[in-house]
């Protein structure tokens, strides 16, 4: 039946073949080793299937988001008859995908169906929501992903939650997510050139890049441009009056205004300022929340290889675009009085000016995320899931600075040797020690920085210790 | 009598498969205003991208004032311009600042003949590029092709997206620029009225070569449409006359066009048959139609 | 005179420019409009406008003045020839009414009329002609 609307809207996906090719991949390396754990009957550790859980479904989810935006942020939306509805209902299906996952992953790994379930479409329904309604809280959707990465009471509650610990909060999840995927199909449904975010289609390919470039011309887009954005073009644009004040007669004035070319030359800065913010976030946020949360071993160690890879990955993004957006324009631009080899070496000069112009902060950054790392995973201390009361010490063994307890602590990750502790067992992952092994100079660092539980075996604790 | 500004010998382009040019051999003279004509999909762009070396033909040889296209001097390029059919500006700068920014790479500038334009063409020099419509992105960026007064310009569809008013404005530009000397002017289009007022010449691309390339008034003086109407039957061999683009034959009248035409072809049908024969001018537009007539049979190749 | 008041072009007509400009002229001498030794306006004017091609233009004038229409001006432009008579000759005038008459013969064709229907209709509307 090649005339079912429904049938069209799904050829729509099958057709394109690329994303049909990757969306495939990125399901297959997450379910995978999920099916080998199953048929060899023994589950990964708690960490590998935290780690893959979920995370190669957020891409086959984004290209779903950018490909409904592509189809609905259109006139044909408005105008043809019954257009709507079979995409979305389509739309609307693909999510089934996530829910199948869950019921094949939930029993191989061992956890609740319900659990896997409501993280894995929230996954989706997150970054479905990053391409498809863009919007201020984008950034918000984005740091929630890195949470459980970063923090790790955060991933305490994710484990807990697919483990089947916590189903409470995994219905509270399901019926979150089905109001806020009501909500936006809602959005979606109704979506016409009066909605902020009509224009922003993500171009996937160059096809989509040039509907996408027109749309962005027609809507005037620089006139709803944040305040902040316009004071950043009004000082590039100054920055372009004064340079061509005068005709560029020299080599270095041209490669001056070469560096300026691009769609939002000013990009350069912002997208720089953004991965700043980016960047500073997870930095500073574990200095308030360590207290609280202390950065294990593994974490750390992750952070100092992961964070200057995105760096990276940011800078050279960040170079890459304004040089794509020429593309359509770089042969007309070739027509300009220079010769091929000037050409090529002006235009060359300006890149690797740009380059210079971002790079020295970029490897401030890089070095400094490195080394803070780095040292904290030299410095963090133990986690410890759960501490019992195992004796009162008796007035014999009593040293000097140690406590007046013998506790036994269930440590969940084992740490480094922390600032002010000479530690003298070395926990590992699961064991159970008695605190009173560890030679404490300050007990109250300790308890800070090492201690992990729920609230009534803290309060035993400290209660312990203040006695 | 004029040189040779653009010649291109045996150009051939190919696309995977697809050849759109295919030994193409064509020259611009000097001082025209030229109107290349062709169907949607003919290769009018690949054409001029060709011409100014934006495109590599696989076969061929093309220059331009003299030079390789492919191997433009800074001097050659300094006296030519090109407005591609899909203009896309830098969207952040104001209309002010993008003109500023061109003619910062030029040697010599018009500032009067900018200022004059961007006011006539209704352009606010302090608007972004961003915020202006289609229409007006085209016209600005006639406007930047003109500022160096280029001996050569290449337009790509000028007018495809130009209301009425700013396309005479357009088309009084071009007119200047053909009085002003020895100037030369290149446009694609297939809107045949503009090309009729302002072009001399007319080159005619079809199915990847140039099958016409001549004055336009000779165009239209040798494609006429001929009514002929006999007593008795229509003779079988008439659509053996030379230059035959068309024919539709009724018993015994028939409507026929010819690309040969010359003054004394009615005197020498209404001889030969004793038929009753009438003449039509045909105008640019079915013109147009009828060489291509004969593309309704599937292509051959 | 200024070129549009005395010229009008039909850029989609099927006749060329240079013909309708050329014809217009002829008609102009013929009806009086341009007496003899008249200078035209020049070719830039009239290119500028019409918006007309200003190669058109020339090409227009050089055939009036090879059909000794018009003469050129050294340094000045061109003006109509002088013609010996008052009015110019009846194959001129003649020459200046063929377009019109082609038309008509076209039309009569496609309405499939005869010759003397054609001929019968014409008589009523030259009745205010000079008889010779």
């Amino acid at each position: 039946m090649p005339g079912n609307r429904y049938v069209q809207v799904l050829n729509t996906y099958l057709t394109r073949r690329l994303l049909m090719l990757a969306s495939v991949g990125m399901l297959a390396i997450s379910v995978l080793p999920i099916a080998v754990w199953w048929l060899v009957g023994k589950a990964g550790s708690a960490d590998s299937r935290q780690s893959m859980f979920g995370f190669f479904l957020a891409f086959p989810a984004m290209f779903l988001g950018a490909h409904v935006k592509q189809q609905l942020a259109t006139h044909e939306a408005s105008l043809v008859p019954g257009y709507r509805g079979p995409h979305l209902v389509v739309a609307a299906l693909t999510f089934l995908v996530p829910v199948l996952c869950a019921f094949v992953a939930a029993p191989a790994a061992g956890g609740s169906i319900v659990g896997h379930a409501s993280l894995l479409l929230l996954v989706c329904l997150m970054f479905f929501h990053l391409m498809a309604a863009p919007s201020g809280w984008n950034g918000v959707v984005v740091a929630f992903i890195y949470l459980p990465m970063l923090i790790t009471a955060f991933r305490l509650v994710v484990q807990q939650v697919l483990e089947g610990k916590l189903p409470g909060l995994a219905w509270c999840l399901l019926s979150a997510e089905a109001a806020i995927g009501v909500l936006l199909f809602h959005r979606l449904a109704n979506l016409t050139e009066d909605d902020p975010s009509y224009g922003d289609v993500i171009p996937m390919n160059a096809w989509d890049m040039r509907a996408a470039e027109v749309r962005r011309r027609n809507r005037a887009q620089l006139q709803k441009s944040p305040k902040m954005m316009l004071t950043l073009i009004a000082a590039e644009s100054k920055r372009l009056d004064k340079l061509t004040a005068e005709p560029a007669t020299s080599r270095r004035q041209r490669v001056a205004l070469l560096q300026m070319a691009g769609d939002w030359p000013i990009s350069l800065m912002s997208v720089f300022v953004m991965i700043i913010v980016m960047e500073s976030l997870p930095l500073l946020a574990p200095r308030v929340v360590d207290r609280l949360n202390p950065i294990t071993t593994n974490d750390a160690l992750a952070m100092a290889l992961v964070w200057p890879i995105m760096l990276s990955l940011g800078v050279a993004w960040a170079l890459w675009l304004p040089q794509s957006q020429r593309l359509s324009r770089l042969g007309y631009e070739s027509l300009r009085p220079s010769s091929r080899r000037e050409w090529v070496q002006e235009n060359g000069l300006a890149i690797i000016r740009n380059t210079l112009r971002m790079q020295p902060s970029g490897w401030w950054l890089r070095s400094f995320c490195c080394s803070h790392f780095c040292h904290r995973s030299r410095t963090s201390p133990v986690i410890v899931q759960r501490a019992d009361l195992h004796r009162r010490r008796s007035r014999d063994d009593l040293r000097c600075g140690c406590l007046d307890f013998i506790v036994r602590v269930h440590v969940l990750e084992a740490g480094g040797i922390h600032d002010g502790c000479r530690r003298t067992a070395a926990g590992v992952a699961g064991d159970e020690f008695l605190l009173a092994d560890l030679q404490l100079a300050d007990s109250g660092v300790c308890i800070d920085h090492g201690w992990r539980g729920d609230g009534a075996d803290m309060g035993g604790l400290s209660s312990l210790v203040s006695d | 009598m004029t040189d040779a500004v653009i010649q291109m010998q045996h150009v051939t382009r190919r696309f995977d498969k697809k050849t759109v040019l295919d030994q193409l051999d064509y020259t611009l003279r000097r001082g025209t205003v030229t109107g290349l004509l062709g169907k949607n999909g003919s290769g009018k762009t690949t054409l001029l991208k060709c011409a100014l070396g934006l495109q590599t033909p696989q076969e061929g040889s093309i220059s331009v004032f003299g030079e390789p296209a492919l191997q433009l001097s800074a001097g050659a390029k300094a006296r030519l311009a090109y407005v591609p059919q899909e203009v896309s500006l830098y969207p952040w700068m104001k209309v002010r600042q993008i003109i500023a920014y061109t003619r910062a790479f030029y040697p010599r500038w018009n500032d009067a003949l900018i200022a004059k334009l961007v006011s006539d063409w209704g352009l606010g020099q302090d608007e972004r590029v961003g915020t202006l419509s289609t229409g007006q992105v085209q016209k600005l960026s006639i406007v930047l092709a003109l500022g160096h007064e280029p001996d050569l310009l290449v337009l790509d569809e000028p007018v495809a997206s130009l209301d009425p008013d700013a396309r005479r404005k357009f088309l009084a530009t071009l007119l200047d620029v053909a009085l002003s000397g020895e100037r030369t002017v290149l446009f694609s289009t297939h809107i045949t009225s503009d090309l009729e007022r302002v072009a001399d010449q007319v080159a005619v691309l079809r199915r990847g070569r140039i099958v016409y390339d001549d004055e336009l008034s000779l165009l239209k003086d040798s494609v006429k449409r001929i009514r002929i109407a006999v007593s008795g039957t229509l003779p079988s061999d008439l659509e053996s006359l030379p230059g035959m683009l068309s024919c539709d034959r009724n018993g015994s009248s028939a409507i026929f066009s010819v690309k040969d035409f010359t003054s004394d072809l009615p005197e020498r049908l209404r001889n030969q048959w004793q038929a009753d024969v009438q003449v039509e001018d045909l105008n640019l537009e079915e013109i147009f139609l009828e060489l291509h007539h004969e593309a309704e049979v599937p292509d051959a190749r | 005179m200024s070129p549009r008041l005395l010229f009008q072009i039909h850029p989609s007509s099927g006749v060329p420019i240079y013909r309708q400009l050329m014809d217009q002229v002829r008609t102009l001498i013929a009806a009086g409009r341009l007496s003899s030794a008249e200078m035209l306006p020049s070719v830039r004017q009239i290119a500028e406008d019409l918006q007309v091609n200003p190669m058109t233009v020339s090409k227009a004038y050089s055939l009036l003045e090879r059909d000794g229409v018009l003469e050129r001006v050294r340094g000045q432009g061109m003006r109509v020839a002088a013609v010996k008579e008052s009015l110019p000759g009846v194959r001129q005038r003649q020459q200046a009414l063929k377009p019109l008459l082609e038309q008509v013969a076209a039309e009569a064709f496609q309405l499939n009329l005869t010759r003397d229907q054609v001929l019968a209709a014409l008589n009523p509307l030259l009745k205010d002609l000079r008889n010779d």
